[in-house]
């Protein structure tokens, strides 16, 4: 059996990318089939209602025709008479409707099958500018197609390096990993003690006058890696603007986390005593808790977890909770970032742990992953507590902020942890 | 920067497009311009010519036979005549895979490798015939060909074609034709038929290539004429052709409709014309379509994907094992519906349907080369791996990829079955949404699996098999329990629960029930009956199961009169009657005298009145939505007298009517913009089957009474 459908891909990753950004509004040129999940994923992820609708969302005004009662991310509901005959008319129909909406960047992307058959979205013509995505990747990752969308829209809406150059701009994250913003407002407010301004983050509730100025920066961060790696190449190579990725990956785990803080840091000569002493704080309270579960004789060392998310997530999730708590891994699988998966493999190999790559199956005190897989693997019993990291969330309440990445997403993650030991014996 | 002109050569199969374009290429090359010649034909054929009758690696079999790490430009570009650089886009084995495909994914791999900085004048693109699909009609579209030369004959399907592709580039930029390019065959009525047609299409001919035993001499050697009889007067001919070619006169498509054509060239009017007028005496009789989705039946926008559809039904049954076989995100986005289902468990503490904790579902992950090439090999491989594992029962369902290429999918999926005993692999070729929409889809799913895997035996006393339990309903374990409760009461048993979330023990047991209970009105669960009943000659209960008080004595009744249990559902529904009656007191000291207006999705809305009767609230109007996507499936005759169906075109009016009529309370199914001041009670959007489903709408209406009429933290909204 595979699950590995279960991964988010490329499709679903460059939708992400178009509707990262805040201004625009994006046209899927293909069946509906192609777009009730992506419409819904869109609008949960990044909810900006509707202006027909002052109480916010409301299907009745999101008709049957192109919207299917769901106001992001229309359609232009193509079936196999139109994949015969082609659609433009119905495409320039539904891109005039949406023009109507007043975006100032629309994007079209052709459905799988639409691209298949070689449908034209050169045909459509705006005043607005457009991103015509009119071959997709097929059957790619949600980080390439995140990408691919990310720069096609820099081919579009392109920076003119007017401004003096100024602050980091962070990258590689896109609006579907789970609670992005309050990960991108953690990450911006320890670098912000540092003294370093964040000007906006590539990919993710930018806006068009934000991709006009986003040459204009000192450096490019990307917070998930593979999710940024091929954008700071871009701001490399065509605005001669640098970039920092960690070495030790996404920026979750206290190490990892100064070692983030660390490298912007040092990249602009910046000092990061600010951030580590705040970091420090953390690890103190933490290693305070840890204490007096020593006491109590339910120290986390030698519990087990299992893993399924990002590579670069993974990889630093591992080395935290093998290296800090001393917890084993039992299941591990990568939805993507084939090169941190790999040196995941080579950190597990050299430490000799054997590792199942069927998380949701393995016996485990603890899941990390999305709703749905903790969800099984807790009601199917081979898990005995979880914490959420990916979407589909379990809670999609958050008064407080709630990053998945950062400070504040290493604390939540060593919280779930410690709680799900201390409330639950060893597994077997 | 260097710019860089872009020709396209089309013109109809067979006509000496490759010849006029490596002849083409190598007078301009002789011009000491540097040319990029692109075969864009799967027959690969195009720049032999140009290399001394060598072949090369086409750029689709290098795509499929070099990993993307290891590809270089050098890999499907060579070198021919004077420097000119020679590539063949190649194509799929004739009847297998999409050539059109194959022309797209070739540009784009050698856009990937760098093929425009190679300091190149000119590229030549030599295309394949008609403009039959939209991968062949790349080359012409903005961004690639700058100009475009047609090469006809004066046979009448030459010039059709060559209107064709006139046709097909006014549908882009229409300023791009370079001229026509007259490869005569030799008939000498033919140049008078060029002439006429471009005369009035508005374009010239700007050159006409004779008849000539040197074409075949000079491919015998492997050259263009160009190169083995520069003397000749068909290489002056080029050379001249090379000129204009290089001198960038362009001209406006105009095409010529059918009929004009035809008058044109062959001096009569068009059959189609007299087609019309021609009498009917033989009329097939219509296909009959008996298990057709409401959605595809009444030719609507089609609502999600057949794919789906039948994804979702068939993983909810334990011990199916379901293949996919489509890209990645069609599986993605069907087993996230799976996944929504299964994270209710922390969630919301709600049972998941148990197939899918334990999803056995893979998919092909068709990528870039299997578009091409077919998904064949894949699925083959797929099927293989799941037969090696174990599976047994096993479903494959098509989305719209293998659809478009025409994969051979029902013929690998017999080969499997025979060359192994006891597998049975059931085919839904939906091809994503060619058959339908996603009920079409869960119509199919059920159709296939019962005519495949279900055998007719005796049937088991006093039981039903409860069809059209809906896999993405939130509730529909606990509604599957609920019925299953009370048919105990009355002595009955369930069969099989239908179209999924069952086991294939019970799917294959599933004619041998009784009867079937429909678990809604809707069109789907009764055309799922349709089939048991035409298949196996099974009946199906008159009346589905419905919620409320009314609709739950009503489908009891009905059920206990079949199998003559009237005694044990007259007490079932005394116990109920006496427990509504009790139930709305406290309510009714509250509600009593308020107006009420009901705005609904579904026609079903008597378990909201009855609530509403026994609370003593006062209905002032009430409207149901008409959104085919919602509403059609059900009964007419279920609306109550009164109520208004109105669309949305009608919503600003209806709701200026309802803030008009001040009502009390709204009970809506989505939040209307009506102010703090009416109460906004929100009603499913589908109609719950439980007996008292209204007391737990009136046990909000009844508290929010209680509440105050504007919270606080409406001060706190920013801007409010």
């Amino acid at each position: 059996m595979s699950l590995e459908n279960e991964f988010p891909e490329s499709f679903i990753g460059s939708v992400a990318a178009f509707e990262g950004v805040s201004d625009g509004y994006t046209v899927i040129h293909g069946p509906s089939g192609c777009k009730l999940y992506p419409s819904s994923l869109m609008e949960d992820c990044y909810f900006r209602g509707i202006p027909e609708a002052p109480s916010g969302r409301n299907p009745l005004f999101s008709g049957a025709h192109y919207f299917f009662g769901q106001p992001r991310v229309p359609c232009t509901y193509l079936d196999m008479g139109t994949f015969i005959t082609g659609a433009p008319e119905r495409l320039k129909e539904l891109v005039g409707f949406v023009e109507g909406m007043r975006p100032k960047l629309i994007s079209i992307i052709n459905s799988p099958g639409a691209s298949l058959v070689g449908e034209d979205l050169t045909a459509v013509k705006s005043d607005i500018p457009l991103v015509l995505m009119d071959h997709p990747v097929y059957s790619g990752t949600e980080a390439e197609g995140f990408q691919d969308g990310v720069l096609r829209i820099l081919d579009v809406v392109a920076p003119d390096c007017k401004g003096p150059r100024k602050g980091v701009n962070l990258t590689g994250i896109s609006i579907t990993h789970l609670n992005w913003e309050d990960t991108i407002a953690d990450l911006t407010s320890l670098l912000g003690v540092c003294g370093i301004e964040v000007n906006m983050c590539i990919g993710a509730g930018w806006g068009t006058d934000d991709i006009r100025r986003s040459a204009d920066a000192e450096l490019i961060v990307p917070i998930y890696p593979e999710y940024g790696d091929a954008i700071a190449a871009r701001y490399s190579a065509d605005y001669g603007v640098p970039s920092f990725v960690s070495p030790d990956g996404a920026p979750i785990g206290f190490d990892a986390l100064e070692t983030w803080v660390k490298g912007v840091c040092g990249c602009l000569k910046k000092d990061p005593s600010p951030a580590l002493a705040l970091i420090h704080g953390k690890r103190v309270a933490a290693a305070g808790e840890i204490r007096r579960m020593e006491a109590r004789h339910s120290l986390p060392k030698g519990r087990t977890f299992a893993l399924e998310c990002g590579g670069s997530t993974a990889y630093a999730i591992a080395r935290f909770l093998y290296g800090y708590l001393g917890m084993i891994p039992v299941g591990i699988r990568c939805t993507g970032g084939d090169s941190w998966d790999r040196m995941l493999g080579d950190y597990l190999d050299f430490l000799g742990i054997p590792v199942s790559d069927e998380p949701e199956t393995v016996e485990t005190d603890i899941i990390i992953s999305s709703g749905p897989v903790c969800s099984a693997a807790v009601e199917r019993g081979s898990a005995l507590e979880y914490a959420v990291i990916e979407r589909p969330p379990v809670r999609t309440v958050n008064i407080d902020p709630a990053p998945t990445l950062g400070l504040g997403g290493t604390v939540s993650l060593l919280e779930s942890v410690l709680e799900a030991v201390s409330r639950h014996h060893r597994f077997r | 920067m260097r710019m860089v002109r872009r020709i396209a050569v089309y013109g109809k199969g067979g006509i000496g497009k490759s010849t006029v374009s490596s002849n083409l290429t190598a007078a301009l090359s002789d011009m000491g311009i540097r040319v990029m010649q692109i075969g864009c034909d799967p027959k690969h054929d195009s720049t032999r010519g140009l290399m001394g009758g060598r072949e090369q690696t086409t750029v689709l079999d290098y795509l499929k036979s070099v990993p993307p790490s290891e590809r270089v430009l050098s890999g499907v570009v060579s070198e021919g005549y004077k420097g000119c650089l020679c590539v063949e886009a190649g194509g799929p084995e004739p009847g297998i895979g999409c050539a059109g495909r194959g022309i797209i994914s070739a540009f784009d791999l050698l856009n990937e490798l760098g093929a425009d900085s190679v300091g190149t004048d000119m590229v030549l693109y030599d295309v394949l015939g008609d403009v039959v699909c939209g991968g062949f009609a790349v080359p012409m579209r903005n961004g690639y060909a700058d100009t475009v030369y047609i090469v006809t004959s004066g046979e009448f399907m030459s010039i059709y074609a060559a209107n064709n592709i006139l046709r097909g580039t006014s549908n882009y930029d229409p300023d791009r034709i370079g001229g026509i390019i007259f490869n005569s065959r030799g008939d000498p009525a033919e140049d008078d038929r060029v002439r006429r047609f471009s005369e009035a299409v508005g374009v010239p001919v700007v050159a006409k290539i004779g008849r000539s035993e040197i074409f075949m001499e000079a491919e015998k050697q492997g050259r263009t004429v160009v190169e083995a009889f520069p003397d000749s007067d068909v290489a002056g001919t080029f050379r001249e052709l090379a000129k204009y070619v290089a001198g960038e006169k362009r001209y406006t498509a105009h095409f010529l409709e059918e009929h004009e054509l035809e008058m044109l060239i062959l001096g009569r009017a068009s059959y189609s014309n007299s087609v019309q007028e021609t009498k009917v005496v033989y009329e097939a009789p219509k296909k009959r379509l008996p298990y057709s989705s409401r959605n595809f039946s009444f030719g609507e926008p089609l609502g999600g994907c057949a794919f789906s559809g039948a994804s979702a039904t068939c993983s909810s049954v334990r011990g199916l094992s379901v293949i996919l076989h489509s890209t990645r995100n069609c599986a993605h986005f069907t087993v996230q519906l799976a996944g929504l289902s299964t994270i209710g468990f922390i969630k919301n503490n709600r049972r998941t349907i148990p197939s899918y904790l334990d999803l056995d579902i893979v998919s092909t992950d068709m990528k870039e080369s299997d578009m091409v090439f077919g998904g064949n090999r894949v699925l083959k491989d797929t099927l293989e791996a799941r037969i090696a594992a174990g599976a047994k029962d096993i479903v494959v369902i098509t989305g719209c990829a293998p659809g478009i290429m025409g994969d051979d999918v029902a013929e690998i999926c017999t080969t499997a079955e025979s060359e192994h005993p006891g597998v049975s692999v059931l085919l839904l070729a939906e091809d994503g949404n060619a058959t339908g929409d996603y009920m079409q889809g869960v119509i199919d799913a059920a159709v296939g699996m019962l005519g495949k895997f279900s055998v007719r035996g005796s049937t088991v006393p006093d039981t039903v098999n409860l069809v059209g339990c809906k896999t993405m309903a939130t509730e529909v374990m606990n509604e599957i329990e609920l019925i299953t409760g009370l048919l105990k009461e009355i002595g009955i048993g369930v069969n099989c629960v239908l179209p999924g979330i069952s086991d294939m023990e019970d799917m294959r047991n599933a004619p041998n029930a009784a009867a079937n209970l429909r678990m809604n009105t809707d069109k789907f669960s009764e055309k799922i009956c349709n089939f048991l009943e035409d298949e196996y000659g099974m009946e199906t209960l008159p009346v589905p199961v419905r919620g409320g008080l009314a609709g739950t004595r009503e489908w009891i009744g009905c059920v206990a009169s079949f199998f003559h249990k009237e005694k044990e559902a007259g007490e079932l529904l005394a116990r109920m009657e006496k427990k509504f009656g009790g139930m709305f007191s406290g309510h009714r000291s509250l509600l009593e005298g308020k107006r009420a207006v009901l705005l609904s999705m579904t026609r079903d809305v008597s378990w909201i009145l009855e609530a509403m009767d026994a609370c003593g609230v006062e209905l002032t109007a009430g409207y149901v939505f008409n959104r085919p996507d919602y509403s059609r499936d059900l009964d007419s005759s279920l609306i109550p007298e009164g109520f208004e169906i109105f669309s949305q075109k009608d919503i600003p009016r209806v709701l200026e009517s309802i803030r008009a009529s001040s009502p009390d309370i709204l009970m809506s199914m989505v939040p209307m913009d009506l102010g703090p001041a009416v109460f906004q009670a929100r009603i499913p959007i589908t109609a719950g089957i439980d007996p008292f489903a209204g007391k737990a709408l009136m046990d909000s209406i009844a508290r929010s009474i209680l509440a105050p009429g504007s919270e606080g933290w409406r001060k706190d909204v920013a801007g409010e």
